[in-house]
């Protein structure tokens, strides 16, 4: 059944999501051909300039709007008019929840690789290439690890870190949506509510942990950092993001067992 | 027993919905829940679907409410459930990947006798066409109990005719139907049997033929005189 669902969780926020993907492309390439003819001709550089200032909004609006739908998605889908069909469906609570996180972490990476092929197709990114090259070269240095290793740590740190905020948004809705009257206004609360005690346990977690090693603190301060202690920050980050998930999770699934769909 | 619900009580909030209910479907029948507004009648249809959590127990044929239990279960809610942003024949798919029962043949000669384009969206189709499309839908699947919550409210007397009439030539044979509704003139026809339920508890069952005779009046004038503000 996940495998349906998926089907047409996918199809759902594609409808929304391939537009944007599409004008990013199409922006990317025409921001690349004026280029060209700006070389020539003064008047397309002011055309060329507002077109880049369109799709730099573009690329930093994807990653807002993808959070967005995914959002709308599970509001819609689970809770709202469409739920009377989803929930008499002859599918597990585990599984339509499922559906929803996996298809949120596929459309945010295809809205990275989209924002990447767009900047790669628009401008000339050597220098930023070379940046990275530099960051990623300084890295192995601290960690004392390959480069392989950095990258899929920092990818897989970064989708964790984006879904412990779609969890949470998740969470709000769920919450908020237990309630008879005023479930929006319930859902934005219980959404910031969260974020605010997500925030502190992270800080008495981190807390724990500088008492524990002090001897971070003494690097801290003298700004240096043994390869060991930043890896056990990074860790920590890591494994303190997952076990926010696993909370929100738990809400949403607690919350989707005792369905009250007024 | 189709459905069995052992009692069941439902509160919102302070406001006690259901008060312990006690009730007994069979299989093979139309049954009217018949009630005023406010009364429980879709709180108690949303229990048996799984849409609310309550206390007591459901069953339908056996099972406890679940998966399970919605295999065999087609629900008609009042409202439009569908993604408008779906054509038609994309909502048939739907159906027909997430129910084994579902008849996608029955549910295009269905279509086609209304003249309904498949290829539409359902955005762009009045709230009438959507209601007739998702009961097309729900009596398509060769379901052992449908449950239909006002499905001839707010609807043209054509209309209440041509449902009505796809419900009675739609079903499953040996299945059982709910209607819940206050048109009772409507429906009193088809029903078999009666439940009325008030003020969350339920007040009067039996045949539909046996109440008429015991008490010489239609469903319709006994419902007025019980339920009289």
């Amino acid at each position: 059944m996940l495998g349906k669902v998926l089907k047409y969780d996918i199809k759902s926020m594609g409808k929304s999501l391939f537009p944007l993907y599409l004008a990013i492309l199409i922006t990317a390439i025409v921001i690349r051909c004026f280029g060209f003819l700006a070389e020539s001709f003064g008047v397309f550089k002011i055309i060329n300039d507002l077109i880049t200032g369109l799709f730099i909004v573009l690329l930093i609006g994807t990653f807002f709007y993808t959070f967005f739908v995914a959002i709308k998605r599970y509001y819609k889908n689970l809770y709202a008019d469409e739920s009377y069909l989803t929930h008499t469906l002859p599918v597990k609570v585990d599984t339509l929840l499922s559906s929803k996180v996996i298809t949120s972490l596929i459309y945010i990476i295809v809205s990275s690789i989209t924002v990447t092929l767009g900047l790669l197709i628009a401008m000339d990114m050597t220098a930023v290439i070379d940046l990275v090259k530099v960051f990623l070269q300084q890295a192995t240095i601290m960690f004392e690890t390959q480069k392989l290793t950095i990258i899929i740590f920092g990818l897989l740190f970064m989708l964790l870190s984006y879904m412990t905020y779609v969890f949470m948004a998740y969470a709000g809705i769920s919450l908020g949506q237990s309630h008879s009257n005023n479930k929006i206004v319930f859902s934005i609360v219980y959404c910031i509510a969260l974020y605010y005690i997500g925030q502190i346990i992270m800080l008495i977690f981190l807390g724990i942990m500088m008492f524990s090693s002090p001897e971070l603190i003494t690097n801290l301060n003298n700004n240096t950092t043994d390869a060991d202690a930043a890896k056990n920050i990074m860790l920590f980050a890591l494994g303190a993001d997952a076990l926010l998930c696993i909370a929100y999770y738990a809400i949403c699934h607690n919350r989707l067992k005792n369905l009250n769909l007024q | 027993m189709l459905v069995e619900c052992k009692n069941v009580n439902k509160n919102y909030g302070k406001v006690k919905a259901l008060k312990n209910i006690n009730l007994e479907i069979p299989e093979g029948k139309i049954i009217g829940l018949l009630g005023p507004n406010g009364s429980g009648k879709t709180t108690l249809i949303k229990l048996i679907n799984g849409l609310l959590t309550g206390e007591g127990e459901i069953f339908i044929k056996g099972k406890s409410v679940g998966p399970e239990s919605k295999k065999i279960v087609a629900y008609l809610p009042e409202r439009t459930y569908l993604d408008m942003n779906m054509t038609v024949n994309e909502v048939i798919n739907y159906f027909q990947d997430f129910y084994d029962n579902f008849d996608a043949n029955e549910a295009y000669k269905l279509l086609e006798k209304l003249g309904i384009n498949t290829k539409d969206k359902l955005t762009t189709m009045s709230k009438g066409t959507k209601e007739k499309v998702q009961l097309i839908l729900v009596m398509s699947r060769k379901a052992d109990l449908y449950i239909l919550d006002e499905p001839i409210g707010g609807v043209d007397p054509a209309t209440r005719d041509y449902i009505l009439e796809t419900i009675l030539t739609n079903f499953q044979v040996g299945a059982s139907i709910i209607i819940s509704t206050h048109l009772i003139s409507d429906v009193e026809k088809i029903l078999d049997e009666i439940i009325f339920i008030k003020n969350g508890e339920i007040y009067l069952t039996g045949s539909a033929d046996e109440l008429r005779r015991e008490k010489g009046k239609s469903i319709d004038e006994i419902f007025r005189e019980e339920f009289k503000c």
